[in-house]
């Protein structure tokens, strides 16, 4: 197997995507049939995210911990699609090179240490901005018409969020904020 | 025998009502922001416009550093406390515990 040396060219190699044909199986149908539905009643969708390759997620974790000297470049586990050499035979160059990807990647500001997994891996989660004005109305999975005259016209809408369920598409409701995010199972 | 039958079904009880028991309001909240902490940890990249990444940000520094505080204060307060010790380290993730403002 040829490796190829860590360093800002991989920062390119494996870009998320914002296109729901990224998306997984169920997930997507009911995603691009609520986006439909959306489009329909006028609302206005900014798609940020679909699906990140988990071998982006892989890049971004351990560039991150090695750029921090957190770990040995010769202990980082490899994953099978991506052939890259963390250990440049210098601690010094190894960590230069993980520092340069995280510039790449955008994230060498980030205070905490990337997952390694998330729905967005899995092609189970979307993130994206919804805004409308006045009042519309919104078909739901069963065909019933919602008229949403609530406030925030936005994604974070109650009633928005209990059409958006009807089709399988669950708004995050776990702890915390994080606003425009959408999932299978609200996580 | 008799006796048996009447200690096995006081300590399912006495057990049950054990595990039922409610946590600590500061270990829920230590809970509660690991957990989101956690879940961001997981949203950040790069890629995503600006003003969410700004968004993520801030709320990384909100609750993964409120996290980060209320553990080592939690890791003193029940040190003695072994359940109580095993609930808080199974929740202490990796973002919570590698969070460091910079």
């Amino acid at each position: 197997m040829n490796e190829e040396l860590s360093g800002e060219k991989w920062g390119r190699k494996f870009p998320g995507s914002t296109n729901t044909r990224d998306l997984s199986g169920n997930f997507r149908l009911a995603v691009e049939d609520f986006l439909y539905a959306m489009k329909e009643a006028g609302i206005r969708v900014a798609i940020n995210a679909t699906y990140r390759p988990p071998q982006r997620s892989y890049l971004m974790h351990y560039a991150w911990r090695l750029a921090r000297k957190q770990l040995d470049p010769q202990c980082i586990p490899k994953m099978a699609g991506v052939n890259i050499a963390w250990d440049h035979g210098e601690i010094d160059a190894s960590v230069k090179a993980a520092k340069a990807m995280l510039i790449v990647l955008q994230i060498n500001n980030l205070p905490i240490k990337p997952a390694l997994r998330s729905q967005h891996n899995a092609g189970l989660a979307i993130d994206m901005d919804l805004v409308w004005s006045g009042v519309v109305e919104v078909k739901d999975a069963n065909g019933n018409l919602v008229k949403i005259a609530t406030l925030p016209r936005t994604g974070m809408n109650r009633q928005l969020i209990a059409v958006a369920a009807t089709y399988g598409v669950k708004k995050y409701n776990g702890p915390g904020s994080d606003r425009p995010h959408w999932s299978n199972n609200g996580y | 025998m008799r006796d048996f039958f009447l200690i096995v079904p006081v300590y399912f009880v006495c057990s049950f009502a054990f595990s039922a028991e409610p946590l600590p309001k500061d270990v829920s909240r230590f809970i509660h922001n690991a957990e989101a902490c956690e879940h961001l940890a997981g949203e950040f990249d790069g890629e995503l416009p600006k003003r969410q990444q700004d968004d993520i940000l801030k709320n990384i520094h909100h609750y993964c550093k409120a996290a980060k505080n209320q553990l080592r204060i939690l890791e003193m307060k029940y040190r003695g406390n072994a359940r109580m010790m095993k609930v808080i380290k199974s929740n202490a993730n990796d973002a919570v515990t590698s969070y460091a403002r910079e």
